[in-house]
């Protein structure tokens, strides 16, 4: 088989594949404004380091190194 | 100011604008790489995902469309790394050239088993005929690269051919 003809014969066992160009964005702002709010997770760590600091201040060159 | 320059300053407006803007070409590409709509519907949104985080790094002078299909490039190759090769059930009629369905799916079967990298270069250099330059481009090698991995991948599929009982 030359190479034209695997060519051509890859061509007529891989067809493209039809797909329509569906409308991303909405999943794409979906993303973006779910990384732009504060996770609850993200403010209880805070809270916590805070309450660290308050009780321990010697801690706080520690917590500080560790933001 | 330019919109690649308030992209880069974080503009939401803007990043939607380029996004409408290349949206369609980023999805083409992917999809004729990994020939699956919904795997490049999730890369296509994941390319966008990673452009968004890599504004800043992006010099407004350059042209987007590159960047953008070299970032999706890399990560369709990826999802070939790790997705499962599937196969279209074969038709039952023979095509033109008399070729059976079974020929057909051996040689669709044959290209699934290639490596990621070769496989991506074989559907762009070979099936779909894009200049090496560009293909250089999007994988971000030299053309000399490109050539190399198309030559490794005819060479794996004929070995892949022989097994298949297709290729002498």
């Amino acid at each position: 088989m030359t190479d034209d003809e695997l060519r051509e014969r890859l061509k007529a066992a891989l067809p493209p594949v039809a797909g329509g160009e569906p409308d991303l964005w909405p999943r794409v702002a979906g993303r973006l404004e779910q990384r732009s709010r504060w996770h609850w997770a993200d403010l209880a760590l805070g809270m916590a380091a805070l309450g660290v600091m308050a009780v321990f201040p010697g801690a706080i060159p520690w917590v500080l190194m560790h933001c | 100011m330019l919109l690649a320059e308030r992209f880069t300053q974080g503009e939401t407006g803007a990043f939607e604008e380029l996004f409408r803007a290349y949206q369609g070409e980023v999805y083409r590409w992917i999809l004729r790489l990994v020939r699956d709509t919904a795997a490049a519907e999730d890369l296509t949104i994941e390319t966008f995902w990673r452009i968004y985080r890599a504004r800043a790094r992006f010099d407004p002078g350059r042209e987007f469309g590159p960047w953008a299909r070299r970032i999706a490039t890399n990560l369709a190759i990826g999802h070939l790394r790790h997705a499962r090769p599937s196969v279209e059930p074969a038709q039952e009629l023979a095509d033109a050239r008399g070729e059976s369905a079974e020929e057909r799916q051996a040689i669709a079967r044959a290209f699934a088993a290639l490596p990621a990298k070769l496989k991506a270069v074989a559907e762009l250099a070979l099936i779909e005929q894009i200049p090496y330059a560009e293909i250089a481009d999007a994988l971000g090698i030299s053309v000399a690269a490109v050539k190399s991995r198309e030559f490794r991948a005819v060479r794996r599929l004929r070995e892949l051919l022989r097994k298949e009982g297709i290729e002498r």
